[in-house]
């Protein structure tokens, strides 16, 4: 079998800890390889030209390439297999910049795994088998979860566009955070002015179902075909998309967590939400008012290491409508970095600071309420002076947290959450409105602190992501799924017990299992676990399995 | 079907491009330079995740390049629009490149036998010299030649014998070719014209220009990268420096250069290039000096952290003037954390560069009646960010006001919902 072998640098990413052209050279030398290749970037233009020229030129039946990990460009090396008119399945790639590389700077010991895993991919590259993707019908319909300003857009723009919308809010009404607020920054506007007309409109869509006081209960079926059940006022209700769009949101840190802050204790303490939402900040002539930064941002003691990204800027509105009503009022703010940085916010600071608003960059380490006022003891890290303020109100600028039901929402979805329980991006860069698994997107805040503007444009990305996706009404879908041999399986429905797809249904009149095998994603945890070895991967069998370990071994399996 | 104009080919204008495209609309890429890419190709690494910009950019380079749905137009701009009903006819001049790019396969003869190799690489920021016929870079997309007309001895001077046209194999070269104008009709449009950077001269305390050891950012970044000039190693004039001190919001929340606002993406890049010369430059001393460090989005708090525990050290005080002492610099800051002035030593000062909206795009916005904000970005609807002031025209990226990388894809996929609705899909 004539098999290439093509090593890519990944710009110094794999060549400065990997030898490729040690790599290069051992493989030249061994009987089954008819090309063995290195250059810069395989997956730029150039690189992607000589690997289907080394095709056409050597007539490869099977193409190996060490490069990133397989997640990153494996389809787009099985186009360039297509278009050198080979089967774009008599592929493997071998992770040799993750796996490598990017482990440590032991060049000697990388070029050395390096060198076992392209032989295992060499050796498995043999057992593969061409393959052709499945076409699978997709259902134009969407399951938005989330009723704020991100899933109301989103909601709206695939209503528009002819797609059969469920919109599930778990409040008993729509409108979320952005409905509270009395005055939305920049434009100041009424945050229930932007909700009522997105409402109306949704509330009024033909296309549009709409469900609050919901929740979500379960997930079937995969992209394309997904069946919720929601427990709503209606009862229990199941509805069939093609894709779900998360917009859950998040909400703000509660500070009673923590009580050195006083926050409901104390009735002059308040948080910006508080001051938004309605004036329970009664001001007098003069009064003084603090403004805390960073309360539950930025403070790895409470496991809450992230900025929150919009508290700098609530804290210098609330700074703002202080200022408007009683200009002779002191107001100071207490910050680490003033983190001014959406488009107009640079502005408003320096026209605080030509108002009179005083910023202090400092650590408060006390807050202690007393009848004559609210004492703030703490230390001045410009003037590294340590300090004690009187005031007679302090707002808390609180950060954002994930929403309550993020966690359930995500284990439902099998979709997976980063470290601060927010919901995780595919691609932080490049997909930042998806979720790692195809027709799950993200809008608003629940994959991360965002502004009510990136809130709706998310919302309205998501939506038109998912439109195209599901516009054709059919998707292709690779061609790895388990097959069950009915003769072998005995019932045991082990598999059906570890699938975490739900791809393994039980057939009660036959007493044996068969696989949903648009569900399937192919990997393997059924097959090998499989006591009578009945069901297995299509593509991926025993035999290439050994393979795979032999190369790792350096033995070769069938000499 | 209906047809749209995307002007150009940044990270934003790809992604909006693909969107569109994979939604079933045709559409025209219109990019000045020779291949699209953008800033992005010319990164090293981004932030927060240190993903090397080559690998995640260039798949979706030749994505663009080979989509049925998308007509790419490099070094092209808009000459001129009119309304026509709902519709743009939009005038557009494709520059002669001297090569023919339905011939040229990239062998890259003519660029051996060129006898102009002197000419300034400006993809490098200048850094590294090219032959007059050249390729951008190296994953530059479409894969093509083209002859810079002002360094060409042939084009510039009529002064020499032609040996690239003569040793070409497919005889793609074609000094006759003329800069050509046409027009197309499109239902919408899409900006996705991007930005300029600071000029450092305007700063003349900091010594750009004067002092060999004063570096941009971007000089930077090209010298930090791969397929930079040198490869990605750190070498300014010969000399290998080992201690660097960063100045961030240069050109940015400055009256004294008109710039109140903030730029968004230096401090992040700064804390990036500041870790990656951590990594690489051997017992390097690392300084940032700094206003205040806005690290807001996602991982950004804790890829600044990290840059901290590995040893770069921040300072909270803009320099005031820096001097030449020697092979060395002298950089006065005054750290007002703890209220000293220090003199610090240093072989390299990289200057962090605030963004511009871009100057090449002003006629454009003017030529589309749109309206942009005081400084030049333009002004959209805070109901619907890629809406301009005028219907059919939607905008993206950094053309309305400064983005990271993954808040600039984020909007256009939000400018492709907008053209969707305007163009009724």
């Amino acid at each position: 079998m004539r098999v290439g072998i093509f090593i890519c640098h990944c710009g110094h990413n794999i060549k400065s800890n990997v030898d490729v052209e040690a790599l290069r050279r051992y493989f030249e030398g061994l009987p089954s390889v008819a090309t063995s290749l290195d250059y810069t970037f395989f997956c730029s233009e150039p690189g992607q030209r000589m690997i289907k020229e080394e095709i056409e030129r050597k007539g490869l039946e099977r193409v190996v390439i060490a490069a990133c990990t397989p997640s990153l460009h494996t389809g787009l090396f099985r186009e360039v297999l297509r278009k050198a008119g080979l089967n774009p399945y008599l592929l493997k790639v071998a992770s040799i910049r993750e796996h490598c590389a990017f482990v440590g700077e032991d060049v000697q010991g990388n070029t050395e795994k390096a060198k076992r895993l392209i032989l295992s991919a060499l050796y498995a590259s043999t057992q593969l088998m061409p393959a052709q993707e499945r076409k699978v019908d997709v259902v134009r319909s969407a399951a938005v979860l989330g009723g704020g300003v991100a899933g109301l857009s989103a909601a709206l723009f695939l209503g528009e566009r002819g797609l059969q919308v469920y919109l599930l809010e778990k409040e008993a009404e729509l409108g979320g955070t952005v409905k509270r607020l009395k005055s939305i920054w920049p434009s100041g506007i009424s945050g229930e002015k932007l909700i009522s007309s997105l409402e109306w409109q949704v509330l009024n869509h033909r296309n549009v179902v709409v469900r609050t006081s919901g929740r979500l209960l379960g997930l079937e079926g995969s992209f394309g075909d997904y069946s919720l059940l929601m427990q709503t006022e209606r009862g229990e209700e199941r509805f069939r998309a093609g894709g779900i769009i998360v917009a859950i949101g998040a909400r703000p840190f509660n500070p009673r967590g923590r009580k050195e802050l006083w926050y409901g204790k104390d009735e002059r303490i308040l948080t910006t939400s508080d001051v938004e939402e309605g004036s329970r900040l009664r001001l007098k002539e003069g009064a003084k008012v603090a403004i805390l930064h960073c309360v539950g941002s930025r403070d790895e003691t409470i496991g809450r290491p992230y900025c929150s990204k919009i508290c700098c800027v609530n804290a210098l509105r609330v700074a703002r409508m202080v200022k408007e009503v009683h200009p002779e009022a002191h107001v100071e703010c207490f910050y680490m970095d003033m983190r001014a940085h959406p488009k107009g916010a640079e502005e408003l600071y320096e026209q605080l600071q030509r108002e009179g608003v005083i910023f202090t960059r400092a650590a408060i380490s006390e807050v202690v309420p007393l009848r004559e006022g609210v004492v703030l003891r703490g230390e001045d890290t410009f003037l590294s002076q340590v300090f004690e303020k009187v005031f007679d109100w302090v707002v808390l600028s609180c950060g954002l947290v994930p929403a309550e039901d993020a966690r359930e929402i995500a284990s439902l979805l099998h979709v997976p959450l980063d470290k601060d329980g927010f919901f995780l991006e595919a691609h932080p860069k490049l997909r930042p409105l998806e979720s790692p698994v195809k027709g799950i997107l993200l809008a608003g805040s629940a994959s991360g602190p965002k502004d009510i503007e990136e809130s709706i444009a998310s919302g309205r990305a998501c939506a038109a992501r998912l439109f195209t996706l599901l516009s054709k009404g059919y998707t292709l879908l690779d061609p790895f799924f388990a097959a069950v041999s009915d003769k072998r399986c005995s019932g045991c429905r082990v598999c059906e017990a570890v699938c975490v797809f739900r791809a393994i249904r039980w057939d009660e009149e036959r007493r044996k299992v068969r696989v949903d095998e648009a569900a399937c994603a192919g990997c393997g945890l059924c097959a090998s676990l499989c006591p009578s070895s009945a069901i297995g991967i299509k593509g991926a069998g025993d035999g290439m399995i050994c393979e795979e370990v032999s190369g790792l071994l350096e033995v070769p399996w069938m000499t | 079907m209906s047809k749209v104009l995307v002007v150009g080919g940044g990270i934003a204008g790809i992604t909006v491009a693909l969107e569109l495209a994979d939604s079933g609309l045709s559409v025209t890429l219109v990019e000045s330079y020779a291949s699209i890419g953008g800033r992005m190709i010319r990164l090293d690494k981004t932030f927060p995740t240190l993903d090397c910009s080559s690998c995640i950019l260039t798949p979706k380079m030749t994505d663009v390049a080979m989509h049925e749905g998308i007509e790419l137009l490099v070094s092209s701009f808009v000459r001129g629009v009119r309304r026509e009903g709902a519709r743009f006819c939009v005038q557009i001049t494709k520059r002669a490149r001297f090569v023919r790019e339905e011939l040229c396969i990239a062998c890259g003869a003519c660029r051996e036998a060129c006898a102009m190799k002197n000419a300034y690489d400006e993809f490098n920021e200048n850094l590294s010299r090219r032959p007059a016929i050249y390729i951008p870079f190296p994953q530059a997309v479409p894969q093509r030649y083209l002859v810079d007309r002002d360094s060409c001895l042939y084009l510039a001077k009529g002064r020499c014998k032609r040996r690239c046209a003569e040793v070409c194999p497919t005889s793609a070269i074609d000094f006759a070719m003329e800069d050509r104008t046409f027009e197309e009709y499109f239902d919408s449009i899409v900006l996705c014209t991007g930005f300029d950077l600071f000029d450092p001269r305007e700063k003349v305390e900091f010594g750009y220009g004067k002092y060999e050891g004063v570096l941009t950012s971007v000089e930077l970044e090209r010298l930090l990268s791969a397929t930079g000039p040198t490869g990605g190693e750190i070498v300014i004039g010969g000399r290998h420096p080992r201690r660097f001190l960063f100045i961030q919001c240069v050109g940015s929340r400055d009256r004294a250069v008109e710039a109140p606002f903030c730029s968004r993406v230096c401090c992040m890049y700064t804390a990036k290039q500041a870790r990656l010369i951590k990594e690489r430059v051997k017992d390097s001393e690392v300084y940032v000096c700094y206003i205040d460090v806005r690290a807001y989005g996602k991982g950004y708090e804790e890829f600044y952290r990290a840059a901290q525990e590995e040893g770069v050290v921040y300072i909270r005080g803009i320099p005031g003037e820096i001097r030449e002492e020697g092979d060395h610099l002298i950089v006065r800051v005054e750290d007002t954390l703890i209220g000293r002035v220090e003199e610090m030593e240093v072989d390299s000062v990289v200057l962090a560069l605030g963004v511009r909206p871009k100057r090449e795009a002003r006629r454009l916005f003017e030529m589309l009646d749109i309206r942009v904000d005081p400084y030049g970005f333009v002004k959209t609807d805070p109901g619907s960010p890629s809406r301009t002031s005028e219907r059919g025209i939607f905008v993206c990226g950094m053309a309305s006001s400064p983005k990271d990388i993954a808040e600039s894809v984020s909007s256009a996929v939000e400018a492709s919902a907008s053209v969707m609705e305007h163009v009724g899909i």
